[in-house]
């Protein structure tokens, strides 16, 4: 199972949000405040620690096909590896764990948890307006080597989407992210 | 505070998140923050500290886990201004 997040930096950092009050206490243990504080760029932090959160919160929803929960304080973050682009970390909720990958640039954050180090994927992140759907769509016709009429994305009662084929779900993972003009999607091959 | 009069401040309130300004049009209690109004999941705790602020109230992580429509975030508030 797959999750993914982006963060379009220039709509979050220079805004200050992250020092209102309460603000780092209802998304972060305390553990993570102090991390966020002794780094070199606390707000930075802030939004790396969020999309790790973030991708692993979709992962485990759809893995156990949870209700939606607004708790990103059960999510505990933990980093594995800090490159100058790249960030590797585990995030832990109760007795699951989840393997977050983040890509730092200038304009954005990309994130995505996957429950296995193994896990084939594929993912393309788009930096102006794109039609994620059918981008998705498109590569998912590509690989699986159906037609791209018949397949559609639809949600769930839990409100998690899946790809529909001929009125048939197909078993295929994926994460689909917005934020400002940026998205992302990922999906998982088979191996 | 009547229950109209809640609703409105919420509107007032998650207007600047709200990515899908047609689903402003009919907010109501089943009206949902993350599907109808496309607020980015970032913006939650923006909501969620500004409804704090505006009702002098303080909501506890296990409200907040539940406060996905413009209905639970009304309950709660009826609920802290007991």
């Amino acid at each position: 199972m797959i999750g993914n997040d982006i963060i379009d930096l220039k709509l979050t950092l220079g805004k200050n949000t992250w020092k209102r009050t309460g603000f780092l206490n209802k998304l972060f243990s305390q553990e993570e405040q102090d991390f966020i504080l002794r780094s070199s760029d606390p707000e930075l932090t802030v939004w790396l620690l969020w999309a790790m959160k973030e991708s692993a919160y979709k992962a485990h929803q759809r893995r156990l096909e949870l209700p939606r929960k607004f708790n990103p304080k059960a999510f505990r973050c933990e980093i594995t590896g800090d490159k100058i682009t790249s960030v590797t970390g585990k995030v832990s909720i109760e007795k699951n764990s989840y393997l977050t990958k983040a890509s730092i640039s200038q304009e954005y954050i990309y994130c995505f948890a996957t429950l296995e180090n193994s896990t084939n994927f594929v993912q393309k992140i788009y930096l102006k307006p794109t039609d994620l759907k059918l981008e998705l769509i498109n590569e998912v016709s590509r690989l699986q080597n159906l037609p791209k009429q018949k397949i559609s994305i639809k949600k769930s009662g839990q409100f998690i989407p899946f790809l529909n084929f001929e009125n048939q779900k197909l078993f295929c993972n994926f994460s689909m992210t917005h934020h400002g003009l940026f998205s992302a999607f990922i999906l998982e091959l088979r191996n | 505070m009547p229950e109209k009069e809640i609703l409105e401040k919420l509107k007032a309130i998650v207007t600047p998140y709200v990515q899908n300004k047609e689903g402003l049009e009919n907010f109501n209690e089943n009206t949902d923050f993350l599907n109808d109004l496309k607020i980015n999941s970032a913006n939650l705790v923006d909501v969620v500290l500004d409804v704090e602020d505006e009702f002098n109230i303080e909501i506890d992580t296990e409200s907040m886990n539940g406060m996905l429509t413009a209905g639970d975030a009304k309950n709660i508030i009826l609920e802290k201004i007991k």
